[in-house]
């Protein structure tokens, strides 16, 4: 296997932006070539996944450039029976998770790595699930208590281990942290996931193109419609399909109603993580919730798990009367924006639980994978509606919030405002709503050769499908890239030394949402 | 024999109780009593603050403004497993998940319910093929099920009425309660003198 | 004859007159489980009233199915907690954690003893009624640490060492803030502070003490928040974040003796607020004392309900530097100055 090393093809890449290239090495080298991957200004980790090839298994990287985001994939072939390569978590922060999880669910070893442990499965669980020879057996499954070892030791260090979640308020779901307090302060946490694993990743290999839309809404469950865009667009792209005007601007809708409910589960859980359960924002929050979710009702025929988007268009036509409810919503939306900021922002013990806390900076957010409103709080200007756009969305006009200091004050804010952006873009597609069909001519059955990997900007960040076909009508392998998993992967530096109550707000200032965290 | 003389050998209070409940005659006092046991217990069901997955989002819409629980009186959503009744299953179980959500069904006091909301919990929905999901009544015994994929708030209400009315006509509520064989997680008898004793010994 | 407490009262009202001994210990037992039964019932109503009023700000309706406009939601919610397992868990320390709500809420129900509903309508007319107060109020705290440590739970751990540093730290302001009514008033009895309120300046600002010792009463309201461990100080039971604080491990009717005490405890503290600041149950005279106080404490209470629906809680060292910082010294300044101003006024 002599192949090109990957540094003399930086010419070529970069070529565009948006561009994407390809680079293939040794698995020897990968530490190597990394290294000069991420001296070339590639500082964006985006995902690491294996795809099996026979007798081997292809273990991909992509990466970002944050100038101008231009895209790279690094490919490099292990062997299935002694699949190990050298970790590259020392480059990007980042990997440590994404590792943990190809070798949770593939298997392969990453040497040198801090902490290769099962991530997602439980630490009993037999096998590796996403292996093609994977077969089904019962597993030996226990209740683990507290596992944190106290490493820096002492007989006068007093720490106490608590064990938060799965069940527990600020939960946001089902996470579990494992923290060592020492009084009031934080000193060290480490995250347990996969208690919301299902198995899509594996699922979805077996089932059709047509029929994967569905798993897409059950992911991100706060704001389903975006998530399903990441799958639709990528295969549309990996077809070359192209849904009608009408159909982009009917998405742009629903992806920014979709937008709105998301983005407003997560401003009102971290007011209520502040607040405690009986503030009354989460409620006022829900409120205008219900009024989203009406007009994606109208849409779409469903509250939650829409099933709107389909390969080539969307599944229904503009609603009638959709129109009129859905500018009196924007109109009653910006009003409720102020109402909200008086109770939030404008308040004086919230700033200061906020302001100042849970403060991490930009090139920080980047190395661990952070993406969306997280990543713009801490003053990054990235936004994939604008700097990879999809569904038309060059033809709206919209801001790009950042906020500049990196603190949970920044990423509520930045949610806030994105509000009002997004009900901009609602009045727009609305008004220059083009005529047309709303869905293109697409093939019955769908076969799908090649690869590809396409995100979108969803409420909590980069929501990305890879998708590697075999010319039959499944997936071969398809790889979410999901936000909310790189997300909170930064949380054990962002709350260290902080108090027990940041630990929580810092927490939820990241919005995760665990279908998406654990699959 | 005097129903109500104790057996010298017999230690445990419940037994005694259970005596004077079978040497009362029916329908006395008691009918109307339990009822009123009946209709608190109905009245004011407190759920657990605890969500799974995406129908997780429905059940707090369904405490929230427009659907509000709370005219119910259930709209107290403990933290604490001790001081709920009931326990909403919202969303896929998996096979990770499933002994804590055991233990925090043994954690519950009785009496308490659990309902099973959504597609994934009753029956394991789309997920039913996959390598790690299991369903609800494999792990606790589950009282309602609310239909739906995700289940809508109504139909978490409807679940909600059907579970009150249940438990309003429930004739197995006593003022004293019997106790029950003890069971373990499969449902199969145990003798909880065998396996529990020792640790109440400690 | 001028009756100074509530047993007098009753009993001249019934036309006995002199009772001693034996018989007035019976009348007076009677008198304080009626007044106890009476403050129960006060209790659990606002905890229904809470409900629904919690349901109304949030645009939402609030109990409505059990009685006319769920009036009974209280009733439903005692008898289902008294007929729930009583769990008591192995690790737990049984004794200590059995008897922590019992301490709470004796010493809750304790304190009411010394609170003056009207003229003459006060069970124990003590001299150093304000004092007591303090102290029995002072009670409840050992039963939140008996609770605490009792449970042996590690929420509970952090949640008592947040309300022994909180109730520390916000004691010492409300006693020296009520100390500045105290020097004005030159009297404990909380009976007496009520009656040096009355009357008017020029004819329409009343003498009531919020006027002539407003610092004191800002302080004595903000310590009062800590006292009563209400948002913005609901550090000990933070929901998000200790899941229920010190009562994480109770169950069935532990529980609700606890939550029973809490409200217990805002009620009272409402009260007090009322007394010491509000006029107690001085008002024109259309309306009878008991109304003037009752409406007084409504209003307290609103300010306690909407600070909890609106303010998020402040961290731990926040309060702390709050409480130390901040108050403390002002409650002192405060008590300087009136020593200073009445010194030059006498």
């Amino acid at each position: 296997m002599n192949k090109p090393p990957a540094v003399r093809l930086f010419g070529e890449v970069g070529a565009r932006p948006g561009g994407k290239h390809t680079l293939e090495c040794d698995p020897s080298d990968v530490g190597n070539v990394c290294s000069k991957i991420r001296d070339a200004g590639f500082d964006f980790l985006s995902f690491v996944t294996a795809v099996e090839r026979g007798d081997s298994f292809e273990v991909v990287y992509h990466m970002r450039n944050t100038g101008e985001w231009e895209r790279l994939f690094l490919k490099t072939e292990v062997p299935r029976d002694e699949a190990s390569l050298p970790t590259v978590s020392d480059v990007w922060r980042a990997a440590n998770w994404h590792e943990r999880e190809v070798y949770d669910l593939f298997g392969v070893e990453f040497d040198g790595h801090p902490k290769l442990e099962r991530i997602i499965l439980h630490e009993n669980w037999v096998g590796h699930p996403l292996r093609k020879d994977y077969e089904e057996r019962e597993q030996d499954i226990t209740l683990d208590m507290i596992d944190l070892v106290d490493d820096e030791g002492g007989e006068d260090h007093d720490v106490m281990y608590v064990n938060v979640g799965p069940q527990h308020p600020a939960a946001h779901g089902v996470a579990r942290i494992q923290a060592a307090f020492d009084g009031e302060m934080v000193e060290k946490v480490n995250f347990d996931i996969g208690f919301m694993h299902r198995g899509v990743e594996k699922l979805c290999e077996t089932f059709e193109y047509r029929q994967i839309v569905p798993y897409y809404d059950r992911m991100d469950w706060t704001g389903p419609s975006n998530v399903e865009g990441a799958y639709v667009r990528a295969v549309e792209e990996l077809l070359e399909v192209e849904a009608p005007p009408r159909a982009q601007y009917l998405r742009v809708i629903a992806s920014e109603l979709g937008r709105i409910t998301g983005h407003l589960i997560g401003v009102g859980q971290m007011a209520m993580d502040l607040t405690g359960m009986t503030g009354v924002i989460f409620m006022y929050c829900w409120r205008e919730r219900e009024k989203a979710l009406d007009l994606l009702d109208m849409m779409t025929g469903g509250r939650l798990t829409h099933n709107y988007m389909t390969i080539g268009g969307t599944r229904y036509d503009l609603s009638e009367g959709l129109e009129e409810k859905a500018l009196k919503f924007t109109k009653e939306m910006r009003e409720a924006i102020v109402e909200y900021h008086s109770l939030t922002t404008e308040n004086e013990v919230f700033r200061a639980r906020t302001v100042g806390t849970g403060v991490m900076d930009g090139d920080l957010m980047l190395d661990w994978g952070v993406t969306g409103p997280s990543l713009r709080g801490s003053g990054v200007d990235y936004d994939l509606r604008r700097d990879d756009p999809y569904f038309l969305y060059e033809d709206f006009d919209f801001d790009v919030i950042t906020y500049p200091d990196g603190g949970n004050y920044d990423r509520f804010e930045v949610r806030m405002d994105e509000m009002e952006e997004s009900c901009r873009i609602i009045e727009q597609a609305l008004d220059e709503m083009p005529g047309g069909d709303h869905q293109a001519k697409v093939p019955k059955r769908l076969r799908a050769d090649g690869e590809h990997y396409a995100a979108v900007e969803a409420p909590k960040g980069e929501f990305g499908t890879y998708i590697v076909a075999d010319g039959t009508n499944k997936p071969q392998r398809l790889k979410i890239r999901t936000p909310s998993f790189s997300n909170i992967a930064c949380v054990e530096d962002l709350v260290r030394g902080e108090k027990i109550p940041d630990l929580v707000v810092g927490f939820a200032s990241l919005d995760p949402v665990f279908g998406e965290v654990d699959r | 024999m005097d129903p109500l003389r104790v057996p010298d050998d017999v230690e445990d209070h419940a037994v005694t109780e259970n005596r004077i409940v079978e040497w009362l005659p029916d329908g006395i006092v008691l009918t109307t009593l339990e009822k009123a046991l009946n209709w608190a217990r109905a009245s004011s069901l407190w759920p657990m603050t605890f969500g799974l997955a995406c129908c997780a989002i429905e059940m707090m819409g369904t405490g929230m403004p427009r659907w509000d629980v709370d005219r119910y009186g259930m709209g107290v959503f403990r933290g604490s497993p001790r001081q709920s009744d009931i326990m909403i299953v919202s969303g896929t179980v998996t096979r990770k998940f499933a002994p804590r959500m055991r233990r925090l069904y043994d954690q519950m006091p009785e009496p308490k319910y659990v309902v099973s909301m959504g597609s994934c919990a009753n029956t394991g929905g789309p997920y039913r093929h996959s390598y790690s999901v299991v369903k609800a009544d494999d792990v606790v015994p589950v009282d309602v099920y609310a239909a739906g994929c995700a289940a809508r708030p109504e139909s978490l209400q409807a679940a909600f009425l059907q579970l009150m009315r249940k438990i309003q006509r429930d004739p197995e509520t006593k003022l004293f309660e019997k106790l029950g064989p003890v069971t373990d997680w499969s449902g199969t008898e145990v003798d909880w003198e065998e396996t529990f004793g020792k640790e109440l010994d400690e | 004859m001028n009756a100074t407490n509530m047993t007098d009262a009753l009993l001249n009202a019934l036309g006995i007159y002199g009772l001693e001994g034996l018989p007035l210990l019976v009348a007076q037992v009677a008198v304080g489980a009626i007044l106890a039964a009476v403050i129960i019932l006060v209790i659990a109503l606002v905890t229904y009233y809470k409900r629904k009023f919690m349901g109304d700000a949030a645009v939402r309706i609030g109990p409505n199915r059990t009685g006319p406009f769920g009036i009974l939601i209280w009733v439903a919610d005692a008898i289902k907690l008294i007929q729930k397992e009583d769990i008591v868990h192995r690790d737990a320390d049984p004794w200590v954690f059995n008897a922590g709500p019992i301490v709470m809420v004796t010493a809750t129900v304790m304190t009411f003893a010394v609170v003056p509903f009207g003229y003459g309508l006060v069970f124990s007319n003590m001299d150093v009624g304000l004092v007591y107060l303090f102290a029995i109020s002072e009670l409840s705290l050992l039963g939140v640490i008996m609770a605490g440590y009792g449970s042996n739970n590690k929420w509970a751990t952090i949640s008592t060492l947040r309300a022994v540093l909180q109730t520390i730290s916000y004691e010492i302001t409300l006693i020296i803030a009520a100390l500045g009514v105290v020097m004005v008033a030159g009297t404990f009895n909380l009976h007496e502070i009520v009656l040096a309120q009355e009357g008017t300046f020029f004819g329409i600002l009343p003498r009531w003490f919020v006027f002539t010792q407003p610092v004191a009463f800002v302080l004595f309201t903000v310590a009062m928040f800590g006292e009563i461990m209400r948002n913005p100080f609901d550090l000990p039971e933070a929901e998000s974040e200790l899941v229920a604080g010190y009562y994480t491990e109770y169950s069935g009717f532990k529980f609700a003796l606890i939550f029973f005490a809490e409200f217990g405890h805002m009620v009272l503290a409402t009260f007090v607020l009322t007394t010491i600041f509000l006029g107690g149950w001085l008002g024109p005279s259309f309306l009878p004392g008991v109304l003037w106080f009752t409406v007084k404490a409504y209003f307290v209470l609103l300010l306690i309900f909407v600070m909890r629906m609106t303010h998020p809680r402040v961290r731990p060292d926040q309060m702390l530097q709050l409480g130390w910082k901040g108050l403390l010294e002002l409650s002192f300044v405060n008590l300087v100055l009136t020593g200073v101003v009445l010194a030059v006024v006498a």
